[in-house]
């Protein structure tokens, strides 16, 4: 168990090495659902994992970043700034017609993602909650912007597969949303009630004077 | 904690502004959201071109008419090959026409000369004003198709499906507009235009 959790992190990591081979590319990148639903999640975990490791290997970097990303603001809007990005049918298309778009691809997500792993440690439930809300309701949305429109809307993916995809994104929405907001809205909601209450042990942060 | 989040703050604005910015390229200042708009605009603009079908020999007014095809389509290529049809005829009654119309065939792997003769034959295209054609390899093909912009996908019936629509081309090659193929009427009468040296 130890051994696969140690290498678990390694093998993400290095999975976008495996976008390099082109017949593995095409097998995902030819499919709406893949491309959307399996490539980009994993080039952002690819991220985070190299975030995490360069938060260890390299402190400085650690350092640096956490001047311009209180409470892990610039990962989150970062994460839903690309995703944005990436909803947008023609994105799609240039991603697999125009090398530049594709080396963005890679980068934004991969990017992201470092910046989500370098953020964990100061990352708000307050900030959390309007992350994963926003990005839930932007899945949902795109979602059912992709199932209900009658023509194709990527001249690469035939129409059937954009409603596939449509579908995968709300119930990704509908899983992630929840989950997420369950999980940091509870934490939110139980640091909300503690700082209600009379400090016992210190506040988390100075009080302005 | 407010002298950390001005630098965040900071930070969050440039990179929202770099995205955005990335976004107004990408949509043309927010308004084509679809690789197919985009392409439009771009031919609007004068940016769409293929090179590749600059014909130095040609009449200085020349403009065809080109779309692409695959002769085994049972449905939108047989629609489109009677609006050629009409064109044809039109353009044949137009003395003095520079206006040709071209029907290139991206099936470069099974649509042999003898396909492309019967398809010909089928619709009574008629040489020089009508010319049906494919590239000479399918790298040929590609680099034609990566230039106009136009994308072919299997349909997973044995067929494509490709954004189609009809390119005004003049003898440099450049896309001087883009046609839907209920438009093709438009479209000639745009072409007849240029095509006899009477800008519109």
């Amino acid at each position: 168990m130890t051994y696969v959790r140690s290498w678990l992190p390694t093998t993400i990591a290095l999975l976008p090495l495996m976008w390099l081979l082109p017949p593995l590319r095409h097998a995902v990148e030819s499919s709406m659902l893949l491309h959307m639903l399996l490539q980009f999640p994993l080039l952002l975990a690819a991220g985070m994992m190299a975030g995490r490791w360069l938060a260890r290997a390299w402190p400085a970097l650690d350092r640096g970043v956490a001047r311009i990303d209180a409470l892990g603001l610039l990962g989150a809007i970062s994460l839903l700034l690309v995703s944005a990005f990436w909803m947008v049918p023609a994105a799609l298309d240039l991603a697999l017609l125009d090398a530049r778009y594709a080396a963005f691809k890679y980068v934004s997500w991969w990017g992201a993602g470092v910046l989500l792993a370098l953020g964990a440690s100061r990352y708000s439930p307050v900030v959390a909650v309007f992350t994963y809300g926003n990005l839930a309701w932007m899945l949902a949305s795109a979602g059912l912007l992709y199932q209900s429109i009658e023509t194709p809307l990527c001249v690469s993916y035939l129409q059937n597969e954009q409603v596939w995809t449509g579908r995968g994104l709300i119930v990704l929405a509908l899983l992630l949303g929840p989950w997420l907001l369950l999980r940091d809205g509870l934490r939110c909601l139980s640091e909300a009630g503690a700082s209600a209450l009379p400090p016992l042990s210190g506040r988390r942060f100075p009080s302005p004077r | 904690m407010r002298a950390r989040l001005l630098p965040t703050l900071l930070a969050c604005v440039l990179a929202s502004a770099g995205v955005g910015a990335a976004l107004a390229e990408l949509t043309g200042g927010f308004t084509h959201w679809t690789f197919e708009e985009r392409r439009r605009e771009h031919a609007r603009q004068g940016l769409l071109a293929a090179p590749m079908l600059a014909r130095a020999d040609a009449p200085v007014h020349e403009v065809r008419i080109l779309d692409f095809i695959f002769t085994r389509c049972p449905t939108v290529c047989r629609v489109l090959g009677t609006e050629y049809q009409q064109m044809q005829q039109a353009i044949l009654q137009t003395p003095g026409s520079a206006v040709r119309l071209v029907s290139i065939s991206f099936d470069v792997e099974r649509d042999s000369e003898a396909d492309l003769r019967a398809y010909a034959r089928t619709y009574q295209a008629q040489s020089p004003v009508w010319t049906v054609t494919n590239s000479a390899t399918p790298e040929d093909d590609r680099r034609l198709r990566r230039a106009l912009g136009v994308v072919a996908i299997p349909d997973g019936m044995g067929g494509f499906v490709h954004n189609s629509a009809l390119h005004l081309i003049d003898r440099d090659g450049r896309v001087l507009a883009l046609y839907d193929y209920t438009q093709w009427p438009t479209a000639l009468a745009h072409a007849q235009r240029l095509g006899t040296g009477n800008t519109p």
